[in-house]
């Protein structure tokens, strides 16, 4: 894989991921929801807070999403806060949901995006991407629930 | 120097800087933490937790002892990225600081951290080569006060 994810901070309301593109060939990487031991929302989430429970949408379901298999449009909802296509509420108020956003660190003027999506068994994925730079270039992804209490460095170590 | 970092905001736990690219050459801009002229960390911030992380090669902070740092502790404490520090509970139980850019009209810059010879903790902002000017925000995520 030459697009690789790593968790470098993690808590209960904030993730924030290394993504380290390395010039190779490929463009993006893809983190789960499935709880696989890896770059995972579920598995890098530190106690019970927003991001966990936004990682377990496909095993417990969430505020109106019942359990099982999710569109890319309730990816959306739970991972950009993007109600677009699901229905009720437009920016449901009444329910917590994520933000991600990029920030860059080696590379000017590339062109990261993230964006959320499902993968073959209906669980939520997040996946970024960069195809206009050459070479190795990174950026920072933070996953949080913004205002969410603890969503800042102090956090529980579990 | 073509591209200047001005500190436009203060509070306890934000600081920030308006970057400006003025299209003449060179395209980064270093923001120290020696306790220097602005644009300094240390210099720049009031008491609490920014100024706490800007103390560190004099006070140490947390689990790093005062002295020279290098490049992964200087993410560590200005990105919140333990990657190659392994210390997991500083980013998990302690403050640290995130950076983050935003361009005007389509304005692009990447930011980075490091250490200058000393092995004082440094942030770097590196722009694109054409003028424009952008916000960096370097702050201690939903701290109060911030």
């Amino acid at each position: 894989m030459t697009v690789t994810a790593v968790a470098v901070k993690q808590s209960s309301n904030w993730l924030r991921y290394l993504i380290s593109h390395d010039g190779a060939g490929g463009d993006s990487v893809t983190i789960t929801t499935t709880d696989t031991p890896t770059v995972d929302l579920f598995y890098n989430a530190v106690g019970i807070g927003p991001i966990k429970k936004l990682a377990r949408a496909f095993i417990d379901g969430f505020a109106q999403f019942a359990a099982g298999a999710k569109t890319q449009a309730q990816a959306r909802a739970l991972w950009l806060s993007d109600w677009t296509g699901v229905g009720g509420d437009p920016g449901n108020e009444n329910t917590t949901t994520a933000r991600c956003r990029i920030t860059p660190r080696i590379g000017v003027g590339g062109n990261w995006t993230v964006d959320a999506n499902v993968d073959g068994g209906g669980n939520p994925t997040l996946t970024i991407s960069e195809t206009q730079l050459g070479g190795a270039r990174s950026c920072y992804l933070d996953v949080e629930v913004p205002q969410a209490v603890g969503a800042g460095g102090i956090t529980n170590s579990l | 120097m073509a591209v200047t970092a001005t500190l436009v905001f203060v509070g306890h736990n934000l600081l920030r800087y308006l970057i400006a690219q003025d299209g003449a050459g060179g395209t980064t801009v270093t923001i120290t933490t020696t306790g220097g002229a602005t644009p300094d960390l240390r210099t720049d911030s009031l008491a609490g937790p920014l100024k706490n992380l800007a103390k560190t090669f004099s006070d140490g902070y947390q689990s790093f002892p005062a002295g020279a740092l290098n490049q992964a502790k200087s993410r560590a404490l200005w990105l919140s990225d333990v990657n190659n520090v392994g210390d997991l509970a500083l980013v998990r139980t302690n403050p640290t600081a995130r950076c983050d850019l935003e361009g005007r009209d389509g304005f692009t810059m990447a930011v980075d951290a490091n250490v200058d010879g000393p092995g004082n903790p440094t942030v770097i902002v590196t722009t694109q080569a054409g003028a424009g000017q952008g916000y960096l925000d370097v702050r201690v995520p939903n701290a109060i006060g911030a």
